[in-house]
């Protein structure tokens, strides 16, 4: 399975941008490879929510995984929180946010929805165009 | 007496007065601080599920308080600028004269999205982004490339002829001008689709960074104060009290000590608009 290039594995190491050979190229086809076992990433599973994914997008390997419902979570039952869903960009943390019905945003892309995280990973590829997500949490 | 004007209205030497002032509260690091209380905002309503700053009806009274906030700052420079509106639904072009190297600068480079013109331009010296969720040190926009147009006329008259504040669950989605202003209540419209039209940092959590984003939330100040006129007899702001994860209009808004949407909804003792 094809990992992060070692350009990228080194940017993403020491903090600079490192877009591989596909930045600034927006074309989206045929630059998506599937770098692993996918399963249900577009669409949600039996209990409505959103599988795992694993794939490189744009030269970026993005990674996503339904994290456990763990106590640290706030106890008032909203979805609207990040608590629920991990999305790494060439391993760094992108914070992603789910909005009730309305779907998915990221602190990348936050004023726009997204139907699932991998359309909200997807789209902070586009955005970034090269650099990396820097994770940010004050309450962690 | 502090008065907001129609951007496009500015003459030649009030826009270098306020682009000036702007300069100078990042020079001596206060517009940082800022872009961080944003982040932090959006940070914490992710993840706590109690929306304060974005996404629920203390969306407008808490933007208010932090443009007020920030105007003072650049007061204390420049006691002749204010903060200007723009309004998107009539300067609605790249081609408009807020986008020129006299005022804000422009739309990116291809190649990363860089603004390579105007004050604000990483390349003259005065610009860099400090406080941010991503590597870039550059101001970046990518203008009417998301989403090709900004929300009509008619898309503001309509949420202006909404006669209710807000409604349950106070969420996205839900009914009322608070709502479909702010551009929850659709997909990319309104409040939000400004944002991504810029693209770049204004799509961030980190969209103060742009100094757009300002004159932006000026005029969805403007389009509330509007509203209210609108509307005498309609509840200015809602819930009224006893909401759970939701700020009521008697609640304190963090991150400051003694704001609330009550102490919010009267704007004239902060400044008129023209």
């Amino acid at each position: 399975m094809p990992g992060p290039t070692r350009r990228q594995a080194l940017g993403a190491a020491i903090g600079v941008a490192a877009g591989g050979a596909l930045v600034g190229v927006t074309s989206a086809s045929a630059d998506t490879v599937p770098a692993g076992t996918r399963s249900g990433a577009g669409t949600a599973g039996r209990t409505g929510e959103p599988g795992s994914f694993d794939e490189v997008f744009k030269g970026r390997r993005i990674r996503g995984t339904p994290a456990e419902a763990h106590a640290s979570a706030h106890a008032h039952g909203h979805a609207g929180h990040g608590a629920g869903y991990r999305v790494l960009i060439d391993g760094r943390e992108l914070p992603v946010m789910r909005h009730g019905k309305s779907g998915w945003s990221s602190t990348i892309n936050h004023y726009e929805r997204f139907a699932t995280p991998l359309e909200a990973a997807r789209t902070a590829v586009i955005s970034l165009k090269g650099a990396v997500v820097v994770p940010f949490d004050p309450t962690a | 007496m502090t008065v907001r004007k129609n951007q496009a209205s500015l003459t030649a030497p009030e826009k270098k007065a306020f682009v000036d002032a702007v300069l100078e509260v990042k020079r001596i690091g206060v517009y940082d601080e800022f872009v961080l209380a944003h982040r932090t905002r959006f940070s914490i309503d992710m993840n706590t599920g109690v929306y304060v700053g974005h996404f629920g009806p203390s969306f407008l009274p808490w933007h208010r308080k932090f443009l007020i906030d920030f105007e003072n700052e650049l007061r204390k420079i420049d006691p002749s600028v204010s903060i200007p509106y723009w309004d998107w639904t009539a300067d609605n072009t790249v081609g408009s004269s807020l986008w020129a190297p006299d005022f804000l600068g422009g739309t990116g480079r291809p190649l990363d999205d860089q603004v390579m013109d105007g004050p604000f331009a990483h390349s003259g010296g005065k610009w860099t982004i400090n406080v941010s969720v991503d590597s870039r040190a550059f101001l970046a926009r990518n203008l009417a490339y998301r989403v090709p147009t900004l929300p009509p006329r008619s898309d503001v008259d309509a949420a202006l002829a909404m006669p209710t504040y807000d409604s349950p669950p106070f969420r996205d989605g839900s009914a009322g001008f608070r709502s479909a202003l702010e551009g929850s209540a659709g997909y990319m419209s309104m409040h939000n689709r400004v944002h991504t039209w810029v693209w770049g940092h204004m799509e961030t959590s980190v969209s103060p960074n742009d100094p757009v984003f300002w004159l932006h939330h000026a005029f969805v100040d403007k389009l509330w104060a509007d509203w209210h006129a609108l509307h005498p007899t309609s509840a200015e702001y809602l819930p009224a009290g006893g909401t759970a994860d939701v700020i009521d209009l008697n609640d304190t808004m963090p991150p400051w000590p003694n704001t609330t949407p009550q102490s919010m909804l009267d704007h004239t003792p902060f400044y008129t608009y023209a």
